[in-house]
């Protein structure tokens, strides 16, 4: 059986439920808004278990795939409203069934450990960069004199969150000179520009999917908020860089992934991240490549 | 240079950082990393700077690191606004977690992709590595919500190959086994008794330096001195 976990109207969990639903594949959705009827238990070493919804009870051991697109469930308003003891019962029970994901022998896209890699940017760059793509040249600073020199010696630059949080990428400008002081309170991530085409590319298992995309956007998911467009097309990579791609979803242990790549007006291909639970279907809108059916047979072929 | 990280009020910090003085021991705090100074390289050149005990610090001059903080946390942050308080406490996590792992000197523990104190494994996870490295087990059935359990009442402490303890060999052996298994050098092995036979109970990162023996030990491995 394949297991769906996270809310109903997330767009790539629904999109991989209808590719399993076309498939004739065994699933079931565990509804993460359902959180507060839900319990685990584990038989620690040993593929058993069950986790039950209210009198329902899902076999862990029947588990052959999962498919995790999880939210932090102490936000939703049901668990708000039910007070502080919900929400230690919403800790409880989800740092179980993460621990089983880890642990299970089932295919799981992805496994929480291997996930935590993005929660930092510049940790994750050390990884890519072992694998052979280009990672640009980083700064991770407090001190403003050190900002301005990068900035100074690379011309463009680009500034964003070391986390995950508040992820967005940003050019460095005039109007950002007098404010450099405030780095002191906290290491902020400087990097040089490079210049080139965006390509997102989603590694599903062995496939590969390039994505190019025509935008002026410092960041082009903001490309509209920023007054500025974004065109999307399905291309084609170069196989060495189709298969360095693999690679880096290999060294994340990220069986899907969207990486974001860009190819410099001189051929250099660059990394920036690896999304491990990438909303690839704004992608598969634009270009109509078939992202959920490759997952929901990444998940299906296991079984 | 020795650097302990830790948070200010931590005793076991300032007890080695005291008694590493010959060593020229620091420490390093959450409120170093909103100093200016630090100067961290990805994917290029660059001399490396740290802040510790709010003076600059050359991270070539650094010999080894002993972390004794789970992460940065929001309430550790008195000097943010309230408002930006939880997002630069997840910055700095993340960049500690990068400017850790870079680091060529010993780091006691590494740290993993999502926790600077070493491999990020809940309660859940720590007793199926126990359970792999062939610990006996009090209580195999883990259920969440979590049904009470009685404390353990013996701690075993490894650092690097050795482990210290009022426990006995088989046991101590069993606590370096199971660090030695999710590869960390530091931990502190829980368990019901001090047999052999004796359940694992669940594990914690920190270990207790005034422990006889265990402030030595960690300096020698943070000197590379022993196994």
């Amino acid at each position: 059986m394949i297991l769906l976990w996270g809310p109903p109207g997330d767009p790539p969990l629904n999109a991989v439920s209808a590719a399993l639903a076309r498939r004739r594949a065994e699933f079931m959705l565990v509804d993460q808004r359902e959180v507060l009827e839900q319990r685990v238990e584990l038989d620690i070493g040993t593929p058993s278990g069950a986790m039950w919804i209210g009198e329902r009870r899902i076999a862990l051991e029947d588990v052959n795939a999962l498919y995790m697109r999880v939210y932090d469930a102490r936000t939703l308003r049901r668990v708000i409203d039910s007070g502080p003891a919900a929400s230690v019962h919403v800790q409880q029970v989800e740092t179980a069934l993460w621990a089983w994901a880890d642990e299970t022998r089932a295919r799981v896209v992805n496994r929480p450990a291997a996930m935590a890699s993005n929660g930092s940017k510049p940790y994750q760059a050390m990884l890519i960069a072992r694998t052979g793509f280009l990672v640009p040249e980083t700064l991770v600073t407090t001190d403003p004199e050190a900002a301005a020199e990068f900035w100074a010696h690379h011309g463009r630059v680009i500034y964003k969150s070391v986390s995950g949080v508040r992820s967005m990428v940003s050019r460095l400008g005039p109007e950002h000179r007098a404010r450099l002081a405030d780095i002191a309170w906290c290491p902020t991530q400087f990097q040089a520009y490079v210049p080139g085409i965006d390509h997102r590319v989603h590694v599903v298992g062995h496939d590969v999917f390039a994505v190019e995309i025509a935008s002026s956007a410092d960041d082009y998911r903001y490309a509209h908020a920023q007054g500025t467009t974004c065109e999307l097309r399905a291309t084609v990579l170069p196989p060495d860089i189709c298969d360095r791609a693999r690679e880096v979803a290999r060294a994340l242990d990220l069986p899907v992934c969207g990486l974001d790549l860009r190819r410099t007006p001189d051929g250099q291909w660059y990394c920036f991240e690896a999304n491990p639970s990438p909303a690839f279907t704004y992608y598969e809108q634009h270009t109509r490549q078939p992202l959920a059916d490759a997952i929901a047979a990444l998940l299906h072929g296991y079984q | 240079m020795l650097l302990v990280l830790a948070h200010p009020c931590d005793e076991g910090a300032r007890f080695l950082a005291e008694r590493w003085q010959a060593q020229g021991a620091r420490l390093m705090v959450p409120r170093d990393l909103s100093a200016p100074g630090w100067r961290h390289h990805v994917g290029g050149g660059g001399e490396e700077w740290a802040i510790a005990s709010g003076e600059r610090v050359r991270v070539k001059d650094m010999t080894g690191v002993l972390v004794r903080l789970s992460g940065i946390r929001d309430q550790f942050l008195p000097h943010i606004a309230a408002f930006d308080r939880t997002y630069v406490a997840a910055e700095m996590n993340a960049f500690l977690i990068a400017w850790l792992t870079a680091l060529t000197c010993p780091v006691l523990n590494r740290p993993a992709a999502g926790s600077i104190l070493g491999p990020s494994l809940s309660h859940e996870r720590w007793l199926a590595a126990a359970a792999r490295a062939g610990l006996r087990l009090a209580f195999p059935r883990h259920c969440a919500p979590y049904v009470e359990r009685p404390q353990a009442e013996v701690q075993v402490t490894v650092v690097g190959e050795r482990w210290f303890g009022e426990v006995t060999p088989a046991l101590g052996d069993q606590a370096a086994r199971l660090a030695r298994s999710v590869g960390a050098d530091l931990l502190t092995a829980h368990f019901y008794g001090a047999e052999a036979d004796a359940a694992f109970a669940g594990v914690d990162l920190l270990v207790d330096p005034t422990r006889a023996g265990v402030a030595d030990a960690l300096l020698s491995r943070l000197e590379g001195t022993c196994g």
